[in-house]
Order: C-alpha cells, then structure tokens, then sequence
C-alpha cells in the first residue's frame, strides 16, 4: 500500500472503527431494521415467509428449463452447478441494490433523528443475509435430490460467506453514498448489475471464455466468489492460496474503500437527501 | 460557577440553494467542465453563540425562517454546523419529530420497538416501559393493527407516548407541547411539564409568546439566523411583541475617554485599538460582554495571551472565557452606570513567536 493510503489509515479516515461501533452500540436498533425490512417485505402475502424459500427454487427452476434445453452445455450436476451462481449472485445484487436507496430511502429519518448513517447500508446488506440463509437451504435441497456427495470443504462456506457479505457491503456503502449525490445512479446500476450478471459464469461453463480475454475475466469479483463456492461444493477441494487471496483482498479492498467514501461524504447527506 | 450543559460556540450553518444543486452526473460533469460548479449559500444559522445552564428553561422566538429549527437541530445532532461548533454536556432528548422511521405497514406494537431503537433506547428499556407506553396513549384495543389504519390523532399520541419515557438531563422541544384532542392535550401538557421540572434543562421554541412568558426562565430571539437579542423572558418578549421602541431605547456606549464616547447600535463588530482603558456604559439589565479578538484564523498560541481585564466599581468577578480565536468575558454591573474596562496588553505570542496583534470587540448583549 502507498504511504499515502497509509497516512489516511493513521489518521482513522476509513472509519472502520466507526462502523465497528455503529454496529456494536446499535446492535438493537440494526436488528429492529432489519426484522422491519423482513417484516414489511412478506407482510400482505398469503405464502409470508415461504417466499423467501421458493423464490430462489423457482428462479433456478425456470433457469434450468430454459438452459438445460436451450443450451445443453456440458457440466456436471447442472442443477447445482447454476444454482451456486444463482445464490451467490442473487445475494450480491440484492445487497448491492437494496443499499443502494438505503440512505436516500430513509431521507425521512435522517433529517429528523440523530442516528449513525452506516446504519443504513449495513441493514440492508444483513436483511438480504436472511434471504442468503433461506436460499442456502434451497441449495441443499438440491444438493441433496441431485444426488452430490456432502464432502468436508462444505464447512469453509461460512468463510466464503463472510468475504461475499463484506465485498457487498463496501460496494454497498459506495453506492449509498454516491447515490445522495447523483440520483442517475439507481439508473445506471441497474444495467451495471445486467452486465455483470453476465460477466459472471452462472448458467454457461468458463471454458467458453477465450483464453486471451481471461485474465480480465478471472479479474471479476463475483467470478471468484461462485468459482471459490463451485471448488468446494462440486470440485470438493479445496480452494488454492490464489482463490483464497481474491476473495478476502476483494473484501478488505471494498470494505476499506467502502467506508473511506461513506465516511467522508455522510456528513453531507442530510443536505442532499 | 453553573455547569454549562449546552454550549453553543459562534455555530453557523450553510445550506447550499435548492436551484443549484447538482442532481445528475451529467449535470454535474457539464457544470465541471464549465468551471460553473459554484453554489449560492443560504446562510441559515449565523454567528450564534449562547449557553444554557443546567436547569435553565431557554426559550426561541422569532419568525418563520429565522433559523430557530435548524439551531435546534444542530443541537440534536441531526445537521453538522459549516462553522464554529456546538457542545452538549448530559444526555439530550430532542422531541423536535415525534414518530421518526414509524413503519405504516406493521403493529403499533412493533413500531414501539422500532420508533424506540431509534430514539436510542435499549430493548430491556422498551420491554419494561411497553405497558406505560400504551396506556399513556390509550391505544390498549388496537394494539396488534397495523398503523396504517390509526388516525393521525392516535398516530400522535402513540408518538407523543413513545418519545416522553425518558428523563432526560436535556430537553429540546420543537412546538409540541400538546398533541391530540383537548383531554390528551391536558394529559400530554402535563407530561411536558413534568418532564421540564426537577431540574431538566430545555430548550425550546415556540410561537405561542404566552407559553414562552410563563416557562422560560430567558429567552432567545433570532432573526434571519443570527442573534436579535438574548435576556431575561419579559424583556427579550417585549420587545419582540414590538412592546420597546428600539429607536427610543437606550443605546449602549463605548469610548476610550468619557468626553468621546461613541454610541453605537445593536449590533457587534466594533473595531477597536485595545490597549488602554474603556468606558462603557451598561444596560437595564447591568450586563456587558464583550470579545477581545485576534483578526487571524490560525490563533493557537491562547496560552501565551497576556491581558488582563480590571473593572472598576464592581465587586462581582469578571468571567472569562477563552476560545480558539478569541476570549470573552462578561461583566456585571448597576443598571446603566459607568464601568472601566482596562487591558494591559494588546499582544499575544504565537508558538513560533511571532507577535500579534487583538483588537477588542465590547457588545451590549445583555446576559448573552
């Protein structure tokens, strides 16, 4: 790191500490946000809760009718092979786009009470946390009706889960915070996600990426995240130092990132949402 | 001394003006490229400077505009003054919005909980009070509905209930003193003044001059974000209610010799060579306060500031107070009688030596 970057380290300008203790001292007040998002979400369906579950199932069934017959591609357990992507995807660009609007949509509490903006983006990245948890479970419900062996690199998933969630969360925390300043974002993100969608290896196989465009390729985050997740789940190995590298440099780099723009810009907010 | 517990030091707040905000990244880089990225500034707060004691009941008047709300909540912590700064000493509960984050779509039982995370309060906290909360706003039968089906009546009351558990050190209030109809306005005019006795300090504006004449113990009027004029409730109301002539009060006086004292107006920023003797005469009210001020920003050799102030015909002690770029003090006195302010020296030393020069603001403040 430039002397520089360490410079703003000394002098606390990430605010990691900051986050720390917005999430320590408002532990109750992030989780009454959080059990309102969950809440409000289900409140006025018949099916409430079940959602959550037959969300992920159903997307990835109409996934894999429409790619296992379109597209024949040849991978092994495809069911599971496309709902990993699914899944990790599914929860990145959920907590990316939820956060969002997180600041921007709670304009109604900032400008009248005194809480810690982090607040904000932090609870939304943890409410789409509940909707990881239940597509999790999917994922295993698939596992197990395909038939893939459980093996014991399973149990690094949390660890892959904790790298996801913070890169989220300080891309998240960008977000936010540019979204104050320039509504367009909510725009421009939406095709940002389209595209990236696509960028990322979740129905097609990553052999059909050329060889010479690959060492950009391999450079998405969210290509390490679902490749790290396929390496323990079908590959059932373990992960090389390289993956491992990738996938905490990207949460360190985001979250450092993250808070660095979220810390500097959030005393303006309130001017501009 | 009386422990401060609000101290409020030169705040200044800027708004940039709505027609000039810069929405779109378009807008924005074409604005970039033009060198047009400027901005109007509304400057809503100016220059305030006051502190509240512990147990005072402060009052704000002034009219619609004059910066009261967003003073007070640069006090809340909401907004971040642009300049100058504002501390608090004790655990402050701004009732500037009642109801903040309610959620339309669940309980009113689960907006407890959610309405109180919010205004800082522990779920124990929540839990333990829960049954006071609903009987103080009377909701018992429609506890379990969600509040999209209250009327705004229950709605505020529920908000009212929710925000007045506390028994806070510190109390500002933004005009909501009774929410309701006239049975719960009673209830709640009541719980507000349960809330401001027993030694609370408040804050708190109001447009109703008879609530602030019977509860305020002083009382601060602003006009277009600065400080009009800042004393005793009867006085400070009086003349707000246009009850005094200004141009037929009497004007404060400041001269280096009694033969060449100068009259000057309301108003501070009187410049002036600060070696030597002042007189100066003081108000109804027998105050004079004053800034001895360095004309530079980067003032940090305080310590190294050498004057002394010397007051005569007066037995009380002179306060004074130093800040970053200047020092102030307050001076006690008979009602419109002559004191002599005398300072020694008019230089001070910066670390690395260099000499500066002070010059000396006198203001006629009373009690400001």
């Amino acid at each position: 790191m430039s002397a520089h970057v360490w410079a703003l380290l000394e002098r606390n300008e990430f605010e990691m500490a900051g986050v720390v203790k917005a999430i320590d001292r408002y532990r109750f007040l992030l989780g009454q946000l959080v059990a309102r998002d969950f809440k409000t979400k289900y409140k006025r369906s018949v099916l409430g809760v079940l959602w959550s579950m037959l969300n992920p199932l159903l997307t990835m069934g109409v996934q894999y009718l429409v790619f296992v017959n379109l597209f024949r591609w040849e991978i092994d357990n495809y069911a599971v092979y496309l709902l990993i992507g699914t899944v990790a995807f599914n929860f990145f660009s959920e907590a990316t786009q939820a956060s969002l609007t997180a600041v921007t949509g709670s304009a109604s509490l900032i400008t009248k009470v005194y809480v810690p903006t982090y607040i904000f983006p932090i609870s939304k990245v943890l409410s789409s946390c509940i909707n990881l948890a239940f597509s999790t479970l999917a994922l295993y419900v698939i596992i197990f009706i395909q038939g893939v062996p459980l093996n014991v690199y399973h149990l690094l998933i949390p660890v892959l889960y904790v790298t996801l969630i913070l890169f989220s969360m300080g891309l998240g925390m960008i977000l936010s915070s540019l979204m104050v300043f320039f509504r367009d974002m909510q725009f421009l993100y939406g095709i940002v996600i389209t595209l990236w969608m696509y960028l990322t290896p979740l129905f097609y196989p990553v052999n059909i990426i050329p060889e010479k465009l690959f060492a950009i390729y391999r450079l998405n985050p969210m290509y390490q995240y679902v490749t790290f997740f396929r390496t323990l789940v079908l590959d059932a190995a373990c992960p090389t130092l390289e993956q491992f590298a990738f996938c905490f440099g990207y949460a360190l780099l985001f979250m450092v990132l993250g808070t660095l723009i979220f810390g500097k810009t959030k005393k303006k907010f309130i001017l501009y949402v | 001394m009386e422990q401060i517990m609000i101290d409020i030091d030169r705040a200044t707040m800027d708004f940039r003006l709505e027609h000039d905000s810069t929405n779109s990244l378009k807008e924005f880089i074409v604005k970039l490229l033009k060198g047009k990225l400027k901005y109007d500034r509304f400057r809503a707060v100016d220059n305030v400077t006051a502190q509240i004691k512990k147990g005072e009941v402060c009052g704000i008047i002034g009219r619609n505009g004059a910066g009261k709300s967003t003073l007070l909540k640069m006090i809340a912590g909401v907004l971040t003054p642009t300049g100058g700064s504002i501390r608090i000493h004790g655990k402050i509960a701004p009732m500037l919005e009642l109801g903040a984050g309610f959620d339309q779509d669940l309980t009113a039982r689960e907006n407890i909980y959610l309405n109180g995370a919010i205004l800082g309060y522990s779920r124990e906290f929540i839990k333990q009070r829960f049954d006071h909360i609903v009987e103080f706003a009377e909701l018992r039968d429609f506890i379990e509905q969600p509040v999209r089906t209250y009327s705004s009546g229950m709605l505020m009351r529920l908000a009212f209930s929710i925000a007045t558990q506390v028994d806070p050190e510190i109390l500002i209030v933004d005009e909501i003193l009774s929410v309701g109809d006239s049975h719960f306005r009673q209830k709640s005019e009541g719980r507000m003044k349960e809330m401001m006795s027993g030694g609370t300090t408040v804050l708190m504006v109001s447009h109703v001059l008879g609530q602030i004449r019977s509860m305020c113990d002083r009382v601060i009027w602003l006009d277009h974000g600065k400080v009009v004029m800042c004393g005793d409730t009867k006085t400070v109301c009086d003349a707000y209610e246009g009850l005094i002539d200004f141009d037929n009060a009497p004007k404060f006086e400041i001269g280096r010799h009694m033969e060449d004292i100068q009259r000057v107006n309301m108003y501070p920023d009187n410049w002036l060579p600060p070696q030597g003797s002042y007189k100066i005469k003081t108000g109804p009210m027998g105050l004079v306060s004053g800034n001895l001020r360095c004309p530079f920003d980067d003032l940090t050799g305080k310590e190294k500031i050498k004057i002394s102030l010397d007051c005569n015909g007066d037995d009380d002690p002179i306060e004074i107070r130093v800040c970053e770029e200047y020092m102030s003090f307050e001076i006690k006195g008979t009602p419109d009688t002559v004191v002599t302010v005398r300072i020694d020296s008019n230089f001070f030393r910066t670390p690395n030596g260099e000499q500066r020069k002070l010059s000396l603001v006198l203001e006629d403040t009373d009690g400001n």
